[in-house]
């Protein structure tokens, strides 16, 4: 089988793509299903206080509105603030050059991928990784908890993301982590 | 010795998982001052002693004493968490990331110079430039700098580590140092005194200690770091 090989340069855009995955990946699974949960909550308290407020006449007017804006605030836009902030502050890591990105060449083989950059060399077998993560932008590689490679899809050639997608699905199994694409990680 | 060999050092490390745990708390201990599980403490011991000076005031006021107390128990109970139990979380975290990166855990072949560090195990090769890190931290034990674009954290081992003379100067400090450590470090640290002080960091006592290639990779790091040096007198 012919490796899979993309040559790339990460651009401000890729950069931000990035950041964003890293973000989305840390807030997927039971960290978003226990924020849900806790809004959840938060929206009841409110109710029930409200109910107590009329039914008994307790002052706790201020205490219900402040958990209804807390409750909508974790369940609708914990996540788009987020975002939005890594964004900024991904943006910020660019332009002031805190950001390495050299160009890369990064093959895809069956057993093992390969990875050359300027400082950097390896050739890793998919044992090796943590995990993977796909969203519409970009591949994130993670050889550590904290450390991962991004592989654009925009520097992909057509029909090589859904070559990648398999190999990736086929080697890491539930380790690789497709956004909004399988079940366990919607 | 020719400059260029005085400038470079070789050697070969495997890092374990004690280690790594003993780099990461060096790294936490020296990231930032709110951090450290002393001030933490302190801070919330502080409030405790804040809010109870108001307590007969509140008393006065209200004719109860009820919410101070109980806010003066949750500050000395974080307190004491953040005493006691800080280690216990760094040092899982610490495993988490450990066991999160299998190409960590490989033998590797270092070669540090006055502007970088290279290393090369069976998987990879890798360059990192000293001015890509924010800071280093030196201990009895390692080296740890943080920030590295490749590997967020790179632990470099001290040769030996039974006996590894120590530098004058409090734990924390800032400062480079431009003398070997052999030259100024009259101070010990042996494996008696780490059991002593309740270290639990791994030592090697067997492994006689390299002391030349501790100063000479001592005198690299404080020169290419400068004021980004930290030296710990012993383990965080």
């Amino acid at each position: 089988m012919e490796p899979v090989a993309v040559s790339f340069a990460v651009t401000r855009e890729d950069f931000l793509d990035w950041r964003k995955a890293q973000m989305k990946r840390a807030m997927a699974g039971a960290y978003r299903r226990t924020v849900r949960l806790a809004g959840v909550y938060l929206l009841i308290f409110s109710a029930v206080a409200i109910l107590l407020c009329l039914a008994r006449g307790w002052p706790l007017q201020w205490l219900a509105a402040i958990a209804a804006a807390g409750g909508v605030f974790l369940i609708f836009l914990l996540n788009p603030t987020s975002l939005a902030v890594v964004r900024l502050r991904a943006a910020e890591e660019f332009d002031s050059g805190r950001a390495w990105t050299p160009a890369q060449a990064v093959r895809f083989y069956p057993d093992r991928l390969e990875v050359r950059s300027e400082r950097y060399e390896a050739e890793i077998p998919y044992g090796m990784l943590f995990c993977a993560y796909e969203d519409g932008a970009v591949f994130l590689l993670y050889t550590g908890g904290v450390e991962c490679r991004c592989i654009p899809k925009r520097a992909m050639a057509p029909g090589d993301c859904e070559k990648v997608e398999e190999l990736l699905a086929d080697r890491l199994k539930q380790k690789f982590i497709q956004e909004g694409a399988r079940e366990w990680t919607k | 010795m020719p400059e260029k060999e005085l400038m470079t050092v070789s050697f070969e490390q495997t890092l374990s998982e004690e280690e790594f745990a003993c780099a990461f708390r060096a790294l936490n201990h020296c990231a930032s001052p709110w951090r450290r599980r002393g001030v933490r403490a302190g801070l919330c011991a502080t409030a405790a002693l804040a809010v109870a000076l108001f307590l007969p005031a509140y008393r006065r006021q209200f004719a109860t004493a009820v919410f101070p107390a109980v806010l003066i128990c949750a500050l000395l109970v974080g307190a004491s968490a953040f005493f006691f139990l800080q280690p216990v979380w760094e040092n899982r975290k610490a495993h988490e990331l450990y066991s999160s990166c299998a190409l960590m855990a490989q033998p590797a072949r270092f070669t540090v110079r006055a502007d970088r560090a290279e290393w090369k195990n069976r998987y990879e090769s890798c360059t990192e430039y000293w001015t890509d890190f924010l800071f280093c931290a030196e201990t009895p034990t390692l080296f740890v700098a943080a920030g590295g674009f490749q590997r967020g954290v790179l632990v470099i081992k001290k040769s030996g580590g039974g006996r590894v003379p120590l530098r004058s100067g409090r734990a924390g400090r800032r400062g480079g140092n431009s003398e070997p450590r052999p030259a100024r470090g009259k101070e010990t640290f042996s494996a008696e005194t780490a059991g002593a002080k309740g270290i639990s960091c791994p030592r090697e006592p067997e492994k006689a200690p390299d002391v030349e290639r501790n100063g000479r990779l001592s005198l690299l790091l404080s020169n290419a770091f400068a004021g980004r040096y930290y030296v710990l007198k012993r383990d965080a």
